[in-house]
């Protein structure tokens, strides 16, 4: 492919030669380095294609072995040229493209994103913006260390951020705090504890049921397997008892509880799903419309589209450009727009059963993705006049100890 | 001095050659760079392929007779096309029947 594109840049012709010896001719080419391919004998004659450059070359040896020969037709890109000279306005059109191009890939054209959850596309660019980093500055005024300051300086749960130049597009990669929320507010308010050696947290229980299995690794277990506890009973005491050596109590120290307590549990389900429900009927007829956009201003082609009642307008649209990096401002994109009935229907049986179950199924991999096993399943579907509903108890054995403040005489209490 | 070698030989291998036929025996050297010995490469019946090569000696649409260090090599076929005639290397296109070397008695060279 590229021996092609070469050769047409360079341009070759098909000539035909005629005389006594042309073996002694193709061997004297080859001596004098001149490249010849598609070689064809034609009767009497051979046809074969020549480079221009080899062409000039050719007058000595044709002469040395007597052959004549024909130039039968003429192929490249210096041909073209020569024989398009008079159109000027084409070739202007031709350098005057080449010219927007060079013209426009000095500018930023798009700004992506990745990485962000809790920060919006919109949010950064706004910012961005703020700081005269968007779309149509000068690629040579992009400081991407700078970029990559400012982001991390405006907003604090920002941990990482990359800024790259990656032809007319700035690729910015940013990387969040996951903790920052809750986690991060228990894990300082557990710094306080540690650094306090007055303060220390206990395990209630966060729900109703029957203890299975109890793993204590610090406090004081306060109850035993096979235990029936209510929710907001103290299951691990963060409050050890410090004894002399005749076993009397002479204080207390606070510390932080940890265990994994494995419970069983009861749980209530109940999935309720209307029996009537409507279906989009969409007609046949379609309206079209063609735009472009670049950058606030939309041009479009067809008729007006105006969004109403039982109508969708859906569009597709391409950013034009010569490649993923080098995107012009322009983007391109059809637009349709479809009407529709909406009809009554009702589920039948097994299609309100079938929904129920697939409901019901996901809750439980729900369940079983954060680690809890299903003992029982009592869950089953009934039917009313407008509803139906799966509904039952699950007997799970689930992990539970929620943390909470060691008080003071809280053991005394449970005694 | 190579003459006389080859008069010594009486026609055989010169001396020069055989020596480094074993020089390139005993190293493992591919004998087509040390010895410039031919190279043909066939793909199906469809193309041949030739490095090494001292020129053409005959081309016609049947018949190819290229020279090379050890003979003459003879393809026969129908419909030859030479694809490509470069200073190392040339491609035979076509429907190939046979590739041979001709024998000095055969009288072809």
């Amino acid at each position: 492919m590229l021996t092609r594109i070469l050769r047409y840049v360079k341009g070759y012709v098909r000539i035909r030669i005629r005389g006594n010896s042309p073996e002694r001719f193709l061997n004297l080419c080859r001596y004098h380095h001149i490249p010849v391919w598609g070689l064809e004998p034609k009767g009497h004659a051979y046809e074969m294609y020549v480079t221009i450059h080899g062409v000039k070359h050719l007058g000595p040896i044709l002469r040395k072995t007597n052959t004549r020969m024909r130039i039968l037709k003429k192929y490249g890109l210096p041909f073209f040229l020569f024989q398009h000279r008079k159109r000027k306005v084409f070739f202007a059109g031709c350098l005057g493209c080449l010219a927007l191009i060079y013209v426009l890939s000095l500018f930023v054209w798009d700004i992506q994103i990745e990485g962000n959850y809790k920060k919006t596309d919109e949010t950064l660019l706004a910012f961005l913006r703020k700081e005269k980093i968007a779309c149509g500055m000068r690629r040579s005024e992009v400081d991407c260390p700078e970029i990559a300051k400012m982001i991390r300086k405006e907003f604090e749960d920002v941990i990482w951020v990359s800024a790259s130049l990656e032809g007319c597009r700035i690729r910015i990669a940013i990387k969040e705090n996951s903790d920052s929320g809750e986690e991060a507010e228990q894990g300082a308010e557990e710094k306080k504890t540690g650094e306090n050696s007055e303060e220390g947290t206990d395990l209630i229980a966060e729900k109703d049921g029957v203890v299975r299995k109890i793993v204590v690794r610090n406090g004081i277990p306060q109850v035993h397997e096979g235990d029936q506890v209510k929710k907001g009973d103290l299951l691990v005491s963060g409050k050890v008892e410090i004894k002399n050596d005749s076993q009397e109590i002479t204080g207390w120290q606070y510390q932080h509880s940890d265990a994994d307590i494995w419970m069983e549990t009861e749980q209530e389900y109940e999935d309720i799903l209307n029996l009537s429900y409507k279906e989009k009927r969409y007609e046949k007829r379609e309206k079209h419309q063609i735009y472009w956009k670049t950058g606030k201003k939309e041009y479009a082609l067809g008729s007006e589209m105006k969004a109403g009642k039982q109508m969708e307008i859906h569009s597709s649209e391409v950013r034009i450009g010569l490649s993923k990096s080098f995107q012009f401002p322009i983007s391109v994109g059809i637009r349709t727009m479809r009407t529709y009935k909406n009809i009554g229907k009702t589920y039948t049986q097994e299609e309100f059963q079938k929904i129920l179950s697939e409901r019901f199924a996901l809750f439980q991999r729900d369940l079983r993705k954060k680690g809890v096993q299903i003992l029982e399943n009592n869950v089953k579907i009934y039917k009313d006049k407008d509803n139906a509903y799966a509904r039952g108890t699950l007997t799970l054995l689930e992990k539970c100890g929620k943390e909470r403040k060691t008080e003071h005489g809280n053991v005394r209490e449970n005694d | 001095m190579g003459t006389r070698q080859n008069k010594k030989n009486n026609g055989k291998e010169p001396r020069g050659d055989i020596v480094r036929k074993k020089i390139a025996e005993a190293a493992d050297v591919p004998k087509d760079v040390v010895l410039g010995m031919p190279l043909v490469s066939l793909t199906g019946k469809a193309e041949l392929c030739i490095e090494n090569y001292r020129g053409i000696l005959e081309y016609t649409e049947e018949l190819i007779r290229i020279r090379t260090k050890e003979g003459v090599l003879r393809v026969t076929g129908r419909r030859m096309r030479i694809e490509y005639y470069l200073d190392d290397e040339m491609q035979i296109t076509g429907n190939i029947a046979k590739v041979e070397f001709e024998n000095k008695e055969d009288g072809h060279c």
